[in-house]
């Protein structure tokens, strides 16, 4: 059964609605309605990592906002002054399968070709990448989106511009700072240059049943992260998107999944003014966001752009449940406890008000975050409208490819 | 991952007495031909040996940032460039200077390593110079450990080395930037980082650094902190005239400086000596030893002072170096089978990779 793809204006994170969307098809039935930020266009194969192939012309691209990573802060002083500059990044993004192989063509603006250098140290390559989770569809939730979590990892394609053209590599991650190579069957990836419109495309090529990860269904969540070498950005210094769900056609979207999607997608409906009034009152005494900057730096994840990064119902969850799933911190060794004894080389020991978690009787994590979720249903609506706005300004700050 | 503290473990350190160092760079190519002599890694000196005051390599190193703040916590810092601070290496002509022609460098560099080898400062007669040999501090609380997001970088627990794992090293260059000494480099050919890993694989046959053991003026002190036999315990320890090299930086820096003695006194305009001048300036030196120099120095004056007396002096004798094989205390060589940098040598060795 094929779920009719039908557009929800009202959806908080699909900033897609880009010019050249196709014009959606009537809801039929009383299924979930659930519009897909991409829809991939069946093609006979076979399929390359080509961006010049033609293909790609014949098939509209759907528009999703990139915003800079600032959950965690990195130590590149001119990388961080590039970032306090940084805004909203627009993507265009088309699909297209074959049965076999699905390609994911990424187009984005960026006025500077920068390739990493045989025999420069300072060069930073303009890069791209693709997240799927490595498991995914009804009863499972979405990873935590900065490269999954400890029970939900990801699949990652990057692709970076070098001197010799494109370096491609695949790897696996189950939170920050995870990130691992890994062969996960063959993926390709390639990166091509439009001087004209200074604009990079990407492409991911991979095949749908891939180790340790299988495609084959009809809806299938993705992310992209893009990287611009001029700013120094590499690792966790991007830009990268929330989820986005992709549909393939060719198989058929669970009606179940689509009802969770929509569900963890839903706008909370609370009043934003109030919300954040509620959280410059509370959330702000550990986490920094917005002009709330009091926090402690490197406490708690900073909440800029969190809005075009997390779902409403994951933001609910951390509010309710702050353990479902645990940001990994940051090293630990960022922070020496200088109130400490030092050890007998000298060494102060590491701060743990820096460590988002402790340990629980049975070794579990328990985040140190506490739960607010006694506060009234209407407070907590409130509180997730107004972080849902954070950083899904107008993209008109970002660069139109 | 664990909020591992690198407090754990012994550390290894090393003492270097700036009074002996003539600037020979014996050192330096000692380990360039153990180490850096290929593959990616010729701009890199993870010895060096520079001329002081000056820039420094890379030049100006202490501008570029990093290490941690008074309240401990990691400070951002800069990649240094190939053009403004490393320099880039290069030939000379020598094929055609074997022929008579006059020997020039291809090119026209404009800057490199040691490019100002013997500037110093101030005019003659009253000029002067020292030179400060520096590899990695392997410190106790090192920042590019606490840099790096991918938990590349680990602090061997047996011997307080750091190193950087090339399996799990992405190439992001954070260490890079938050190492306030710039003793991380960036291989562009394998897309690693890269650093002076203390000859670990020597040490663990009881052998000390190539830099130490080449030394010709005998002035680098190999062993353990922690080591009460050891003359670098005695030197750190109990004569504190052994100091670390910008301790400001908040890393906890495992390589100590005997600072250099102010040298002979300036010259008046008549060519006579200015009676307690101090040639090269006591202040200069507190900016990069911190306020111990005075005292460190003032240690090694009253100790001279007795050994021209004729009395005896446990320091001098330390620093005289009579014979090199006190000069370095490793210990039992440990296991051969563990000179693994991989993950499996990491969890073998204890090491508090993150």
């Amino acid at each position: 059964m094929r779920v009719p793809v039908a557009a929800l204006l009202a959806l908080a994170l699909a900033p897609a609605a880009g010019g050249d969307a196709p014009s959606p098809p009537a809801a039929r039935g009383p299924e979930p309605l659930l519009v897909a930020d991409v829809e991939a266009r069946d093609v006979p194969g076979p399929l390359a990592a080509d961006p010049a192939a033609p293909l790609w012309d014949a098939i509209p691209a759907r528009e999703v906002t990139a915003v800079p990573q600032r959950t965690v802060r990195l130590a590149d002083r001119d990388a961080n002054e590039a970032l306090a500059a940084a805004g909203p990044r627009l993507l265009a993004v088309r699909a297209a399968c074959d049965g076999r192989d699905l390609a994911i063509a990424v187009d984005w603006g960026d006025p500077t070709e920068d390739r990493s250098a045989p025999d420069a140290t300072d060069a930073f390559g303009d890069a791209a990448a693709l997240e799927v989770p490595l498991r995914f569809g009804a009863g499972l939730r979405l990873p935590y989106v900065g490269m999954g979590d400890d029970a939900m990892p990801v699949a990652l394609y990057l692709a970076r511009a070098s001197a010799a053209g494109t370096t491609g590599r695949e790897a696996v991650a189950a939170g920050f700072g995870s990130l691992t190579r890994a062969d996960l069957g063959g993926a390709k990836v390639a990166m091509r240059r439009d001087a004209a419109r200074k604009a990079w495309r990407a492409v991911f090529l991979r095949p749908l049943e891939a180790r340790a990860s299988d495609l084959r269904r009809g809806l299938v969540p993705f992310a992209l992260a893009v990287w611009d070498g001029a700013r120094r950005e590499r690792g966790g210094n991007k830009a990268l998107t929330g989820w986005k769900l992709l549909r393939l056609p060719r198989f058929p979207a669970d009606a179940g999944y689509a009802a969770e999607l929509q569900r963890v997608r839903a706008p909370a409906g609370g009043d934003a003014a109030r919300g954040k009034a509620l959280a410059e009152g509370v959330c702000a005494a550990c986490h920094a966001f917005a002009e709330r900057r009091a926090a402690p730096p490197g406490v708690a994840p900073g909440l800029d752009g969190i809005g075009a990064i997390a779902t409403p119902g994951y933001l609910r969850e951390s509010l309710v449940d702050p353990s479902a799933v645990i940001v990994p911190s940051p090293n630990p060794n960022q922070h020496q406890d200088r109130s400490a004894r030092p050890g007998v080389s000298g060494a102060y020991p590491n701060d743990e008000r820096f460590v988002w978690w402790r340990r629980g009787e049975s070794g579990e994590r328990i985040s140190k975050m506490p739960s607010f979720g006694a506060l009234p249903a209407g407070d907590l609506d409130a509180i997730v409208a107004y972080l849902v706005t954070l950083g899904v300004e107008a993209p008109g700050a970002g660069r139109k490819p | 991952m664990t909020a591992a503290t690198p407090a754990a473990g012994r550390q290894l350190a090393m003492v270097m007495d700036l009074n002996k160092c003539i600037g020979c760079q014996t050192c330096t190519v000692a380990c360039k031909t153990q180490w850096t002599n290929r593959n990616g890694r010729a701009y890199m000196y993870w010895n060096n040996v520079e001329t002081r005051p000056g820039a420094g390599y890379p030049a100006r190193w202490e501008e570029l940032g990093g290490g941690f703040d008074q309240a401990g916590a990691l400070r951002e810092g800069t990649v240094p460039s190939r053009g403004g601070h490393y320099g880039t290496p290069w030939d000379f002509n020598l094929d055609e200077a074997a022929l008579g022609a006059e020997i020039h460098p291809d090119g026209s560099p404009r800057s490199g390593p040691n490019w100002d080898e013997d500037a110093g400062a101030g005019e003659f007669p009253n000029s002067h110079l020292f030179y400060l040999p520096r590899i990695c501090n392997h410190c106790s609380n090192p920042s590019c450990l606490a840099a790096c997001p991918r938990g590349a970088i680990f602090k061997r627990a047996q011997d307080g080395v750091v190193l950087v794992d090339q399996e799990r090293c992405d190439g992001l260059r954070y260490c890079v930037a938050a190492c306030p000494y710039k003793k991380v480099y960036f291989n562009p050919k394998t897309f690693r980082s890269e650093k002076c890993i203390l000859c670990f694989p020597r040490v663990e046959k009881g052998l000390p650094p190539a830099c130490a053991q080449q030394c010709v003026g005998r002035l680098r002190f190999v062993g353990f902190l922690d080591d009460r036999e050891g003359q670098v315990w005695k030197l750190v320890q109990r004569w504190q005239v052994a100091l670390p090299l910008h301790p400001e930086y908040g890393t906890q820096p495992n390589v100590y400086y005997v600072p250099p003695l102010p040298g002979p006194p300036k010259l008046d305009a008549h060519g006579k000596p200015i009676p307690g001048s101090e040639r090269i300036p006591v202040s200069s030196l507190e900016p990069l030893f911190g306020p111990g120099v005075r005292k460190a120095l003032a240690t090694l004056e009253a100790e001279m002072a007795r050994r021209r007396a004729g009395k005896a002096s446990e320091l001098m004798d330390l620093l005289i170096a009579y014979r090199q094989a006190d000069m370095f205390r490793l210990g039992e060589p440990s296991s051969p089978g563990l000179v693994q940098l991989g993950r499996r040598g990491i969890k073998a060795l204890g090491g508090t990779q993150r």
